[in-house]
């Protein structure tokens, strides 16, 4: 187990320490840079080359996919008000989705395996949307709009309470959704891969044939985990412009 | 001794923790599928529904797995 876990454990490539706060650059951190650069350079190209009838599968692709995210997950929970966010969202998806994917790449890092990644995102989406939420009701009608309308009043504090309480543990169950499912994924292929090392030669087939299995998964999960976050900060967005 | 305990609440916590998970996602894609072929038409609605609520359902099994990472750490 020890000799598996050492794997998801950052290496520190370059010490960088401001005060007490440690910025070092650690190879999850380079990962994380790459997909960065790949999701920059993917939506640089394809804009660059925008027509309005797009040509060649590349362009195709890329339009399907931005017209998935506006229709389906910005329009489609959010309404029409809600197609301001829409560059926030689809920056959210398919960055996740390409830290995702990034992963599979035998010998890389999954930037999202590491609670510290999810974690600042998820922050990210728990300021914005109460902050979409002040913006819109003003302060006190933000806090009023927290107790649905039409509960007795003996029982608003109580609900006050739990639903405070359940506003701070949305980015929380944010972000240990995406890094536990990434992790677990990571950690059930490097199972797989130590059975298939250290098995005898007989047996190897059976390991070998559940790595290309958890493969395929992997990549099914990649894409369903970044939709879930992407489309969880949508819906939260939503609830603070659309209060009941 | 007790990194083997460790290890056995290890264990028992992703294994318990992704009981109850394991029957909610088995009801809410049986019901899923049953308005699906009801309602063909609303398949699309249904769908993202139901992806959203499997999430809801699978991050409490995750949070067993976190503690068993963390109690197999320990070990």
């Amino acid at each position: 187990m020890e000799s598996i876990m050492h794997h998801f454990v950052p290496e520190v490539l370059l010490q960088l320490k401001a005060g007490n706060i440690d910025l070092s650059i650690t190879n999850y951190v380079v990962w994380l840079f790459v997909a960065f650069t790949i999701t920059f350079l993917i939506f640089f190209i394809a804009a660059r080359k925008a027509a309005l009838v797009p040509r060649g599968a590349f362009q195709n692709a890329i339009e399907e996919l931005i017209e998935f995210v506006r229709n389906e997950m910005v329009v489609g929970v959010m309404g029409k008000e809600g197609e301001v966010y829409f560059s926030f969202i689809a920056t959210l998806f398919f960055f996740i989705l390409v830290s995702n994917l990034i992963g599979l790449i035998p010998n890389s890092k999954t930037p999202t395996s590491l609670i510290g990644t999810t974690g600042a995102w998820a922050v990210l989406v728990f300021f914005l949307y109460h902050w979409v939420g002040v913006r819109k009701h003003g302060v006190w009608g933000y806090i009023k709009s927290l107790v649905p309308s039409g509960v007795p009043l003996w029982l608003i504090p109580f609900m006050f309470i739990i639903e405070v309480v359940s506003h701070f543990f949305r980015p929380f169950s944010l972000a240990v959704r995406l890094f536990a499912n990434m992790l677990a994924g990571h950690t059930v292929l490097a199972v797989f891969t130590l059975m298939a090392v250290t098995s005898s030669w007989w047996v190897k087939a059976i390991p070998f044939s559940g790595i290309v299995v958890m493969y395929a998964f992997e990549v099914f999960v990649a894409f369903i985990q970044a939709y879930i976050f992407a489309i969880l900060a949508a819906i939260y967005i939503d609830g603070a412009i659309h209060v009941h | 001794m007790e990194a083997g305990l460790a290890w056995l609440g290890a264990g028992l916590a992703i294994g318990l923790g992704a009981i109850g998970p394991g029957i909610g996602i088995g009801i809410l894609v049986a019901k899923s599928v049953e308005g699906m072929a009801r309602q063909p038409e609303a398949a699309g609605i249904i769908r993202t529904a139901m992806f959203i609520g499997i999430a809801f359902a699978e991050a409490v099994s995750l949070y067993a797995l976190v503690i068993a990472f963390l109690l197999s750490f320990k070990g």
